[in-house]
């Protein structure tokens, strides 16, 4: 089974397309998982301030 | 002594240029049906004459620059960034036409802008432009962040194997894909994915708001557009402001960071190989960065007492810092308010944020994680080899879907880019300061036009002296093209003169 990065000559990456949606799908799942990850953090970093700073 | 340039030079780079050229054409079609549609007559017209100005120029290139010859690397980089200029020269007519402009350098100004996914703009009652006017402006943008040369190298280049040099000219560098056709179609699927997520999100939110079924669906649309393509504009003069919602901001916030990430590190998620979000350079560079900033910015306003509790002081924290390191360019508040009320510090860390940017081959301008990432390790592989023993072999090493050396190839070649960066940067502060603009002011908005981002405190503005417009423009286009084939344009261009 191929890898999903297997490309490896003159230094570019080249990465295996697939016809399979549901890696697609979970794909924008983790983008979109991530990013809501680092507005949580910047909330708690707001409640904490307010704390703080009050 | 460079090379003087042959006539068969010329030939092809004409014959490519006129090419890119046609697709700007094609490309008004939109707005033209979007006109027809609404029944705005005289801005149908506008489309009309732009679109036969596109055409003459492209079909006369293609005809009197008829060749055979094949594309070199240097044709691709002269051909992106002449191409650019062309592009902006001729996109910017229909903003011209429309009366909205005080000058054609203003209507150059606002074009550039959107191409290179600025967001600065100088056109005058933006909230009574027309609709398909407003499909223009989001249109370019979108079509900057995705690259023309993409656009072109999709639909009309077929195949074309020296294609991949004008790709690279513009500023991206990733193959995904073995054929550089591919990857351009490749990064097309991505934008085409997150197109229908983003614009049935803010359609439904709109909706949710009160927005007409009309007014939801081409607001969700623009706002799409500025988002992805980290551009940074917007349908109405109050920005995101406008909304008032934090569903409306939250999917933003998704949509500008999602669009500022590598195409290669979505193409990498995307096929499975999810880890490396966690992983990747850039994206553990921009997490670091993004929370210093934030952490940094939010005590000070806390201190400060700017906003009443924790979820405002988040939201308008938060909003504007990510707009700025994804550089983009949406914001919540009024321009002036970054000085009258986020003050020196709120000013220099979102100034920080945009010189950094996001990622390289993605929308996103600035110096780019990559490099940042780059230069930190190689730091810290000093500071190693100082520490070991002579006879200690030290290499640095970083992830961008695999692993690489931080060789002092790749080093070099990311403190130049870093070095021209920072001194545009300093530059465009000089000439906002030799026009009478305060430091931070004019340092934020030079950083703000070189960096692609578009957030303003109040200098850009239809009244600003023509000089700074001229050099905004300036630096917008060599921010966006990573220096590298602008001067090949001006080595061209001189080699052409004096060359032997």
């Amino acid at each position: 089974m191929p890898t999903p990065v297997n490309g490896r000559d003159a230094g570019v990456p080249r990465l295996v397309p697939t016809k399979d949606l549901r890696r697609y799908a979970a794909g924008v799942i983790v983008e979109v998982t991530s990013i809501l990850g680092l507005a949580a953090l910047a909330y708690l970093i707001a409640v904490a301030a307010v704390a703080v700073t009050r | 002594m460079s090379r003087k340039p042959q006539r068969e030079d010329h030939l092809v780079i004409g014959k490519y240029t006129g090419k890119i050229i046609i697709g700007v054409g094609v490309l008004m079609t939109v707005p033209l049906v979007t006109s027809v549609l609404f029944g705005e007559w005289d801005t149908a017209l506008d489309f009309v004459i732009s679109m036969l100005a596109c055409f003459v120029f492209g079909l006369s290139a293609q005809i009197i620059c008829r060749t055979d010859r094949e594309i070199a690397w240097s044709h691709g980089l002269v051909v992106a960034s002449g191409s650019w200029v062309f592009a902006t020269l001729l996109g910017a007519l229909p903003h011209y036409l429309s009366g909205h402009m005080g000058s054609y350098l203003d209507a150059v100004f606002d074009a550039i802008s959107g191409y290179t996914t600025t967001g600065l703009f100088l056109m005058q009652d933006l909230d009574h432009i027309s609709v398909g006017l407003n499909m223009w402006r989001h249109l370019l943008t979108y079509a900057g962040g995705q690259g023309i040369v993409v656009i072109a190298l999709t639909f009309l280049f077929k195949g074309a194997s020296g294609a991949y040099t004008i790709y690279v000219g513009e500023g991206k560098d990733e193959r995904l894909l073995p054929n550089v056709v591919n990857t351009a179609r490749a990064i097309w699927l991505v934008s085409l994915v997150y197109l229908a997520i983003g614009w049935v999100s803010l359609t439904v939110t709109g909706l949710s708001l009160g927005q007409s079924p009309v007014t939801a669906v081409l607001d969700g649309l623009w706002m799409f557009m500025g988002a992805w393509s980290t551009g940074g504009f917007a349908p109405s003069s109050f920005n995101g402001y406008y909304y008032h919602s934090l569903t409306y901001e939250l999917i933003a916030v998704v949509l500008m960071t999602a669009g500022s990430f590598n195409f290669a590190l979505h193409w990498a998620v995307w096929t499975g190989n999810r880890r490396e979000i966690r992983r990747n350079i850039e994206v553990v560079s921009m997490a670091v960065t993004l929370t210093v900033a934030v952490l940094t910015a939010t005590f000070w306003l806390a201190r400060a007492g700017v906003y009443p509790d924790a979820v405002s002081l988040f939201r308008k924290t938060f909003y504007q810092l990510i707009s700025g390191h994804t550089t983009t360019g949406f914001a919540t508040i009024f321009s002036k308010q970054f000085v009258t009320q986020w003050g020196t510090v709120g000013l220099f860390v979102t100034t920080i944020v945009m010189m950094l940017g996001a990622s390289a081959a993605s929308t996103a301008g600035g110096i780019k994680g990559m490099r940042v990432g780059i230069i930190f390790k190689s730091l810290v592989g000093e500071v190693r080899r100082m520490v070991s023993p002579e006879s200690a072999v030290v290499r640095s090493r970083y992830h961008h879907i695999r692993d690489h050396w931080a060789d002092d190839g790749v080093v070099k070649a990311a403190l130049i880019i870093t070095v021209l960066y920072v001194a545009m940067y300093l530059l465009s502060a000089l000439i906002g300061v030799l026009y009478g603009y305060d430091l931070p002011v004019a340092l934020f908005e030079g950083v703000s036009a070189g960096s692609n981002t578009g957030l303003s405190c109040g200098v850009t503005d239809p009244s600003m002296p023509a000089g700074l417009k001229v050099a905004y423009i300036v630096f917008m286009w060599l921010g966006r093209l990573e220096f590298m084939s602008a001067f090949a344009l001006v080595g061209y261009g001189i080699a052409s003169v004096r060359g032997r």
